[in-house]
């Protein structure tokens, strides 16, 4: 499934357009449907108070964090159902919503209450799975806006910190001489456009010619994998790159849902957007003694935990397996 | 345009805005279950709650001798300040060196 989504309201015909594009044989779901015809709406209406004069900011973006995992859930589950190539305009953060849905599912997966027919709870699962898949894909549009530039490379980072594929970007609409447009607005929005292209580097970047709107292929970014190698010591790196990093805010930190263990997962937050890697079975015996980021890479440095290894057993030569 | 003064819509009760058509019985769903899911949580709790014993609680004089209640466990569990409730660990944010 392709996710179209773009950072201005004005631009999602764009979106629709270069996704259209680039999958022409695609089925087009309607989220708009998925989400005024979902739970979520009964739910946010069984929250209505008689007589209140104030709502929640917390409960308001917790109806529609909930709203927006609701509509990506089902837009998945709609489009396995249909067994073709689907498109689906998301008007909201991709990102964030992936994020919200992988929290979801980490609860499901923490507290061990899956059961096999719990409806919501599978198809959560199933989405989450799929994303890690590479089979929900992002294609995100952006006018040659300086700022709209810059939330598109938060959004990017967030995004496949999450683990999207991002299939690319589009800019939307680009200015044209036989427009009337001067020359130097034309130049300027081609430089946001090269600017673009650095800052998400390797994503493919496209802009909008002739007043048509870009198709991107499927050679679209892969998921973004962490790595672990082995330095001195026993001690290892786990390292990722996440294109637009440089231009997003990034908080690291670690995190274990297993007591038994000191680290279970690496957490990242990424222009506000939480996502959690899981790490493999030698990492999650080692604790994290520093963190690096520079440019759009990560690295955090990780040391054996002695009570957490046999004595006859060395710490280094482990499994090296990332996000298992 | 004449606008009508409508009040806001988690005062007004009224839901006529959001009125969906009757749906066909027959007609399939693909979308999650979430009212299904909740329901199923809420009637485990129900179980769970029954089944703690909960309800007997006000017969109760000595919380520490009914450990099956679970309004007496509580109420022991509160009394003590060495027992530590497990829970998992928050994120641990670490310092980050920028190169």
């Amino acid at each position: 499934m392709l996710l179209v989504s773009s950072i201005t309201p004005s631009g999602r015909t764009w979106a629709l357009e270069a996704a259209i594009a680039s999958i022409p044989s695609a089925t087009v779901l309607d989220s708009a449907d998925a989400i005024s015809s979902s739970t979520a709406l009964q739910i946010a209406e069984a929250f209505q108070v008689a007589g209140a004069t104030t709502a929640s900011p917390d409960l308001v973006a917790s109806i529609g964090s909930f709203a927006a995992v609701s509509s990506l859930t089902s837009m998945f589950t709609r489009a396995q159902a249909d067994g073709k190539a689907c498109v689906a305009l998301f008007p909201e953060s991709v990102a964030a919503a992936v994020s919200d849905l992988q929290s979801l599912a980490t609860l499901f997966d923490v507290s061990g209450i899956v059961a096999p027919d719990s409806g919501g709870m599978t198809e959560v699962l199933n989405t989450a799975m799929a994303i890690q898949r590479g089979e929900i894909e992002l294609l995100l549009v952006c006018p040659p806006e300086e700022s709209a530039v810059e939330a598109a490379m938060r959004e990017i980072a967030a995004a496949t910190a999450c683990g999207v594929r991002v299939r690319g970007l589009a800019v939307c609409p680009m200015p044209r001489k036989s427009d009337g447009w001067p020359k130097f607005i034309r130049q300027a929005a081609r430089d946001l456009v090269d600017r673009l292209e650095q800052g998400v580097h390797p994503i493919p970047v496209q802009r909008a010619r002739g007043g048509m709107a870009p198709s991107f292929g499927d050679e679209g970014f892969e998921v973004c994998t962490p790595m672990v190698s082995e330095v001195a010591d026993g001690q290892r790196v786990w390292s990722i790159t996440i294109p637009g990093l440089s231009h997003s805010d990034v908080a690291v930190g670690t995190w274990t849902a297993d007591p038994a263990y000191p680290t279970t997962h690496v957490v990242l937050n990424v222009a506000g957007c939480i996502a959690r890697r899981r790490v493999d079975a030698t990492l999650r015996r080692c604790v994290p003694i520093d963190v690096v980021v520079s440019g759009d890479s990560i690295a955090i440095t990780f040391e054996p935990q002695p009570d957490q290894w046999p004595i006859d057993l060395p710490s280094s030569g482990g499994t090296g397996a990332g996000d298992g | 345009m004449d606008e009508v003064e409508r009040p806001p819509w988690w005062l007004s009760g009224d839901d006529s805005a959001n009125e969906k058509p009757a749906s066909d019985p027959g007609e399939g769903t693909s979308e999650p279950n979430w009212m299904s899911l909740l329901g199923s949580l809420g009637s485990l709790a129900g179980e769970w709650w029954a089944a703690s014993g909960a309800g007997d609680h006000g017969n109760h004089a000595a919380p520490a001798e009914h450990p099956e209640c679970i309004v007496c466990r509580a109420l022991v569990t509160v009394s003590a300040p060495d027992e530590q409730p497990k829970v998992l660990p928050a994120v641990r944010w670490l310092p980050i060196r920028r190169l």
